[in-house]
């Protein structure tokens, strides 16, 4: 799922101040699933926005409102019946989303309320980690199933780099595993270490927003 | 045949013990500053490696602190990182160099930017990082730029760049076992020079030396043994606590800590490393470093009894 | 919310607590009672960890001064772990409350069992003295 933060309440009030009626708008699906964007998470920010801004003297009033997905225009489309008692919208869906809610309402504040920041999976209850950084060339099939861009902190194709920790961790962090040490092991395990022998060249970064924001057209889905 | 015929390569060839130190630039833009080091450093090495911004703290360019140093008569090791170049500047930075003398370098990863803000320094733990190719690739367009002429990208450049080029190793980091493989890996990429990073257990690193004649790797490129010169017992301690790949023996920190003059005994230790390294098979030099403190230097090479330099 | 002009401002704190850390006398208590220098209101769960963030946080944009969660004592959650995971809904929101200048104290947790309703006024007491610090919940008398 893409994974957000909420960024910081003073962030938040200090953009909202300029306004009087203000839509918290969440997303169902990927920010709900990292607790940062759902009904939840809306139903939190929600008192918590008005009495933030009440302590900076403004009184606000605050709608919510929750949606399926905000990166779909016919969910966003629900919001609309809102939009003319509002003079600002908090998104907290991913940068998608907040996007689509901004383009479908060109005339009003749209306020970003989180920060979205990865690619990730809900590897426990309560920690998420990135797995994918959509680089446009996947080699998950030679590290076997380990993603060296987006779990190597330098994106190594020929790692792992002398920083490994004990244990193997991540030099950069040490709540990460180093992911060419857990690639090594799963060679080994697999009696295949002969395949990260080849030294493996540049990587073609063109197919990810490194070769310009992307934009994919299938003609047989086209109207 | 010779790469490119630098003093450290000339040195390596005639069979003699090699010896490298490191000159870390200055946080500033004074010439003054490299050349002061220069000139305490002169004649006692046969290469000096110059850092590229190491622990992404924002230092005087590598290139240009390796300049200044061959203008003063100490034939620089340049160092380049992956951390803030792409293929295109780096390539470029490349041919840049060559054309102002340079001829040794160095190919490393780097430290990620987050080692920036640690201690007094605030760094720069918010830059993006680029990372565009990594230490392995980058040995291989050195390698094609000096012996096909050709860049990354397959293009050609109007003459070839011989550079004698460098690997680091880290022979106990984990994975202990694949560590040897990678060095493999980066002598088939292209290196022809090996500086590891720092050892204090001769015996230990005797063994991973042996693993990596084994394989050949000891004939194709020269290892140099990384050796840093301790200043104090909390030191090692921190070393072995807290940088990746340094084992520092307990005995070692004991001996440090039990010693009147904790600086003169690093000095004694230093050359005793020196010393050890000079005994196994397949070392063929050693890597000094004394992390800003280079004035240390001089005394500790002529105690080893590593001067003077032979002539090559 | 007639009561709260007839009481004037005397501060208002509502009572969450968990069915089964209270007497079974208590359980039946719901709703405001009138206490020794302040208004108690009082509202049943059947475990502490029904507690959602936006539980406390709404009842505080409502005006209450204080909330306050009664929970059993640790290891004794009937649903083994409820109570571990109130707790740390309950610190998750008295960061929060911190960071809108609200006060965490507004926020606290009590742990008991068998609590009489005397022992819950007698909790809700013991808030009187950090909120007084705090002052009035600035979200009073916006028409509530």
């Amino acid at each position: 799922m893409i994974i957000a933060e909420w960024k910081p309440l003073p962030e938040l009030v200090e953009k909202l101040k300029g306004h009087t009626n203000v839509l918290v708008a969440g997303c169902a699906t990927c920010v709900a699933e990292c607790a940062a964007g759902g009904e939840r998470e809306v139903e939190t920010l929600a008192p918590l926005l008005q009495m933030a801004l009440k302590k900076e003297g403004r009184t606000i009033t605050v709608r919510t409102r929750t949606v399926e997905r905000q990166c779909e225009w016919e969910f966003v489309e629900e919001l609309a019946e809102l939009v003319p008692h509002v003079d600002a919208i908090v998104s907290i869906a991913c940068g998608i989303g907040i996007q689509a809610v901004a383009e479908r309402f060109p005339d009003l504040a749209v306020y970003p309320g989180v920060n979205t920041t990865a690619l990730a999976i809900r590897q426990e209850p309560g920690m998420w980690i990135a797995r994918c950084a959509a680089c446009g060339d996947c080699v998950l099939g030679e590290t076997f199933g380990l993603c060296p861009v987006a779990r190597c902190a330098k994106s190594l194709s020929n790692g792992p780099c002398g920083g490994t920790r004990k244990e193997g961790k991540c030099e950069v962090d040490e709540n990460l595993d180093c992911v060419w040490f857990q690639i090594y092991e799963r060679a080994k395990a697999r009696g295949k270490v002969d395949q990260l022998l080849k030294v493996r060249k540049p990587k073609n970064w063109s197919n990810s927003r490194h070769g310009g924001p992307k934009r994919v057209v299938r003609e047989d889905l086209r109207p | 045949m010779m790469k490119a015929g630098t003093r450290l390569e000339k040195t390596l060839r005639a069979g003699h013990f090699a010896l490298t130190v490191e000159v870390g630039p200055p946080r500033g833009p004074n010439p003054e500053d490299v050349l002061r080091k220069a000139k305490l450093l002169k004649d006692i090495a046969d290469g000096y490696n110059v850092t590229d911004n190491q622990t992404a703290v924002v230092r005087m360019s590598s290139i240009a602190g390796a300049v200044i140093l061959q203008g003063a008569g100490c034939e620089p090791i340049m160092q380049m990182t992956c951390r803030d170049r792409n293929r295109i500047a780096l390539q470029s930075d490349l041919l840049g160099a060559w054309a102002l003398g340079m001829r040794n370098c160095l190919c490393i990863s780097g430290d990620h930017q987050k080692a920036s803000a640690s201690g007094k320094l605030k760094g720069d733990p918010g830059a993006k990082n680029v990372f565009d190719v990594d230490s392995m690739q980058l040995i291989s367009i050195l390698k094609d730029m000096r012996d096909a002429g050709v860049l990354a990208s397959g293009d050609p450049i109007s003459q070839p760049t011989p550079f004698f080029i460098g690997a680091a190793w880290t022979p106990f980091a984990p994975p202990e076992e694949f560590r040897v493989l990678r060095l493999a890996k980066k002598i088939e990429a292209g290196a022809d020079f090996i500086q590891t990073q720092a050892v204090f257990d001769m015996k230990r690193f005797a063994t991973a030396v042996a693993a990596a004649e084994k394989m050949g790797l000891t004939d194709k490129a020269a290892i140099l043994a990384g050796i840093i010169v301790p200043k104090s017992a909390r030191m090692l301690e921190y070393m072995n606590a807290n940088v990746p790949g340094v084992e520092v023996p307990e005995s070692l920190i004991k001996r440090m800590a039990a010693a009147k003059d904790q600086r003169q005994e690093g000095y004694k230790i230093t050359v005793e490393l020196i010393q050890a390294a000079q005994k196994i098979p397949g070392v063929k030099g050693v890597h000094l470093q004394a992390i800003e403190s280079e004035e240390v230097l001089p005394e500790i090479i002529k105690a080893a009894g590593l001067l003077p330099r032979p002539q090559v | 919310m007639k009561e709260e002009k007839q009481s004037g401002n005397m501060p208002r704190i509502v009572v969450v607590y968990c069915r089964n850390a209270v007497s079974s006398a208590a359980e039946l208590l719901e709703g405001a009672y009138t206490a020794k220098g302040f208004r108690a209101y009082f509202a049943a769960l059947p475990c502490s960890s029904k507690i959602e963030p936006s539980y406390p946080l709404k009842i505080l944009a409502d005006g209450a001064d204080g909330v306050l969660v009664v929970a059993c004592p640790e290891g004794r959650c009937r649903n083994l772990v409820g109570n571990v995971r109130a707790e740390k809904r309950i610190n998750y929101v008295r960061a929060l409350l911190d960071k809108a200048r609200m006060g965490a104290e507004r926020l606290t947790l009590e742990r008991g069992e068998d609590l009489t309703e005397k022992d819950l006024l007698a909790l809700a007491q013991r808030c009187l003295g950090p909120l007084k610090k705090l002052g009035p919940n600035p979200m009073k008398g916006d028409g509530k």
